[in-house]
């Protein structure tokens, strides 16, 4: 934003009529003078309402609403006109139900600063403060993002001591595992890994095998039983044949055996006839007999003969029943040899050692080898001496089998609690790191948001003081502290130092005046960091009203100074003084345009006028028609009075005292002589372009050659100026131009050209004025 | 005294310019990978960066870590 060009006002609080200021685009501050209740506080409103869309100074007061005392009294909001250009820029501005609404966006960058809030800040609780400051220090997102690290590391140190916890229950169960063992050296887990070497697949499948051999030999061993079983069966029942035999022997005909079968051809006769329509003959001889009677002479017979038809049925029974289990016992045998042939393959394993210590020969077996074109009773025979011989080694096969699978269960369970351990410390050390490297960035995190917010806290307070003590220079006192409250969020800490003690509430100890000061410079502090690019407008309304005369003129400094912070600084004030230090050749009343405003009437509104530097109101003065003689001498009076009187200061000359620190003309200039003996004025060389030569070059002027003139026509302020004197009658009006054109060459042979000011701002070995350093004119000495 | 003021680039907000430093102090520290610094710094600022995000910009770290700790070796 560039300097501004002019301000339109119109209906709006004391603006009852149109009033338009035109800035000076060329000065950097406009001090705008009036007594109270002349508009000065109209005007940084109507720049607050523009720049902020603020009501201004109505926030200070109850029972006002914007909408409704914005407006001048008698107009409506409607009636509102407001317009500023800057930099080519107009903006425009009302009043409206909802706000200010402005064009064109983006606003003028305007800050105005008034008394009242002024003195709250330094006053407000801390939170209040805050506010103030948390524009520039408040970092929530990055909090919130410190939030989640502060969450992640919390839970990776959750993980890390479930893994831990993790970790000691497998070395406890490797521990407790090991200690069954019989704590093997060197250690649980030298012995837990060497176990978890073995391979639990090859005991288990040795296990199998030990198994698988035993519980072969028991089937041929049940198979061999079962092929005797059926044996057995095979021999009684061939026994009871042998019985019905012994039972034919027993019976009455010489040739049983005979009977007997012609028992058999009865009976299947009488069958046959028993069944079917027959003829009266016999089937077997054909000869005619009544069929009737040939069934029941067979039947008689049969009868006469039941004893050996007994024995005739059970000898079939008997022979049918040895027939039976011998067809039966085969499919035993050929299972038993099945059983038994598997078993010659163990002879040679290895892994069946019980087996292998038999040492038995495989080729005494060698029909039982066979699978095709074999003799079976050999088979069965060689089957029965393997099954005899391996059946012994069962118990120990089973034995053997379960050890061997202990062993690979144990493996398995020190291999899985070798395994977990491993895994757990290999866990932990993972998440050991992981939650090491979130505690570090966390740490890194919330060190650097402390610092970061310190580091603009230290900045504010540090050019707070640097501020407050060219206000308040060599006095012991200063910010200490501002900082926030480690217990309370957005919560803002002052303290300072007052006379040596540290850390007191400034409030509590500080003078009004010194408070003021305190809050301004923290305020111009707070402003100047919020625009950083210097394009701001600065307005202060009526700030400093409890600052004496002295600080006055270093406030006014100071404002001169850092208004090169800012676009443009506008500067209200009801005291007389701000406007005669700009006036006179104390301040830069070259970089400074002065605005008086006139008294207030509803009629006119407010009006205004510039005012014209010391000096140049005396140079049109002198060049009025007609020559107004008193006026001029007294002006050029008062001219020399307010150089003298500073420069008395600035050098501690000697005057006489009075009781009310008023001197006379005559007082000063004998104060001062001795200074114009000595005093020098050296300006800066220009280059061709016109800025200063750098490195500076400086061409010395003796301010003193005037002096002693001066003081010889210093009597003219006096006899035509002031009194009513017939002397001063007879004083010629070109003694009185003399001296008014000795006092503006006085002053001019003092004053920068640039600034015009009388350089005061003491530098080591000079002063200066308030051109920047490489271009300013000095005064030498530093002291008399 | 100028008349008017360059235009500097709009100032940072507070949340970007701690943001930035958050991120060089972590990758000075070796917390984070470099590749993922503007990530980093935009999700920091915008306040989005959630707790896995900084579980996982950190295991990067640790990796890069442990990857260079290896080639170092060999």
């Amino acid at each position: 934003m560039a300097r501004l060009e002019h301000l339109i006002v119109a209906n709006f609080r004391g603006a009852s009529s149109k009033l338009k200021l035109d800035f000076d685009k060329s000065k950097s501050i406009a001090v705008i003078f009036g007594e109270n209740g002349t508009g000065k506080s109209t005007i940084a409103d109507a720049l607050d309402a523009m720049g902020n869309a603020s009501a201004g100074s109505l926030n200070d007061r109850s029972s006002v609403t914007p909408k409704d005392h914005l407006p001048t009294i008698g107009k409506a909001s409607k009636d509102i006109q407001i317009e500023l250009k800057a930099g080519g820029v107009t903006w425009t501005a009302s009043i409206g139900r909802d706000g200010i609404p402005f064009a064109p966006d983006p606003r003028p960058k305007i800050r105005v600063l008034r008394r009242a809030p002024l003195l709250a800040m330094v006053n407000a609780q801390p939170a209040k403060r805050y506010e103030e400051l948390k524009h520039f220090i408040d970092v929530q997102r990055v909090e919130t993002a410190e939030s989640t690290l502060k969450d992640a590391f919390t839970s990776a140190k959750r993980a890390f001591d479930q893994s831990i916890s993790q970790r000691n229950t497998a070395e406890s169960q490797l521990r407790e595992v090991w200690t069954k063992e019989g704590t093997p050296a060197p250690g649980p887990m030298e012995w837990a890994e060497s176990v978890a070497t073995a391979d639990a697949d090859a005991l288990q499948g040795k296990a199998k095998s030990l198994r698988e051999a035993s519980s072969a030999i028991k089937g041929a061993e049940q198979r061999l039983a079962d092929f005797d079983t059926a044996n057995l069966a095979i021999a009684a029942k061939q026994v009871e044949a042998v019985k019905v035999e012994e039972e034919a022997v027993q019976l009455p005909s010489a040739d049983g055996n005979t009977v007997i079968a012609l028992v058999g051809l009865l009976r299947s006769t009488a069958t046959f006839l028993a069944t079917g329509s027959h003829e009266d003959q016999c089937p077997v001889c054909v000869q005619r007999i009544p069929i009737d009677k040939l069934k029941s002479d067979i039947q008689a017979r049969l009868k006469e003969l039941a004893p050996y038809e007994a024995v005739r049925e059970k000898r079939a029974t008997a022979a049918k029943a040895v027939q039976s289990v011998q067809q039966a016992t085969l499919p035993q045998m050929e299972k038993f040899i099945l059983a038994a042939r598997p078993l010659l393959s163990f002879l040679t394993r290895a892994d069946l050692e019980p087996i292998c210590a038999l040492n038995l020969d495989p080729n005494a077996y060698s029909e039982l080898a066979k699978t095709e074109g074999f003799d079976q009773d050999l088979a069965v025979t060689q089957g029965r001496v393997l099954v005899s011989l391996l059946a012994p080694t069962n118990a120990i096969l089973d034995v053997n089998a379960d050890a061997e699978t202990r062993t690979a269960a144990q493996v398995t369970s020190v291999d899985t609690l070798n395994k977990a351990y491993k895994k757990s410390v290999q866990d932990s050390e993972s998440l050991e790191k992981t939650q090491a490297a979130l505690e570090g960035a966390l740490g890194i995190v919330r060190k650097t948001r402390i610092d970061f917010t310190q580091a603009i806290l230290n900045a504010v307070s540090g050019e707070c003081n640097r501020l407050y003590s060219v206000v308040h220079p060599n006095e012991k006192v200063a910010i200490t502290k501002l900082e926030l409250d480690p217990d309370r969020r957005a919560s803002l800490n002052q303290k300072a130092d007052f006379q040596g003690h540290p850390d007191v509430t400034p409030q509590a100890y500080f003078s009004e005046s010194h408070l003021d000061t305190l809050a301004f410079c923290f305020w111009l502090a707070l402003t100047k960091r919020e625009f950083p690019n210097k394009d701001a407008v600065l307005v202060l309304d009526d700030v400093f009203t409890s600052v004496d005369s002295q600080h006055i003129g270093r406030i006014a400094q100071l404002v001169v100074d850092e208004s090169q912070q800012f676009a443009h600084v506008v500067v209200t004030t009801h005291q007389r003084q701000w406007r005669d230090i700009y006036r006179n050749p104390y301040g830069p009343g070259r970089l400074t345009q002065l605005i008086e405003l006139q008294r207030w009437a509803l009629a006119k509104g407010i009006s205004n006028y510039k005012t014209k530097l010391a000096v140049a109101e005396l140079v049109s003065s002198i060049k009025a028609a007609p020559f107004e003689r008193q006026s001029t001498a007294s002006q050029a009076g008062i001219l020399l009075e307010s150089i003298l009187d500073g420069l008395s200061l600035q050098y501690r000359c000697r005057v006489p005292r009075t009781a009310d620190g008023n001197y006379t003309l005559g007082e000063l200039l004998n104060a001062t002589s001795s200074l114009f003996n000595k005093a020098e004025i050296h300006r800066p060389s220009m280059d061709p372009t016109g800025l200063p030569q750098n490195p500076p070059q400086f061409t010395p002027s003796k301010p003193g050659e005037y002096f002693e003139r001066l003081r010889d026509l210093a009597f003219i302020r006096n006899q035509v100026g002031a009194h009513f004197n017939p002397l001063g009658a007879e004083i010629p009006d070109s003694e009185v131009e003399a001296f008014a054109s000795l006092t503006i060459q006085f002053a001019e042979g003092l004053t920068c050209t640039a600034c015009g000011q009388i350089p005061a701002r003491g530098v080591g070995t000079h002063f200066e004025c308030s051109c920047p350093s490489v271009g300013a004119t000095r005064m030498l000495p530093a002291m008399l | 005294m100028p008349e008017t003021t360059p235009t500097n680039p709009a100032p940072k907000s507070p949340n970007e310019e701690l943001a930035d430093l958050v991120v060089v102090e972590l990758l000075k520290a070796g917390l984070i990978v470099d590749r993922k610094s503007e990530e980093i710094k935009s999700k920091v600022t915008a306040g989005t960066a959630r707790q896995d995000d900084w579980q996982v910009w950190i295991e990067q770290a640790i990796d890069q870590r442990a990857k260079g700790e290896t080639h170092g070796e060999a």
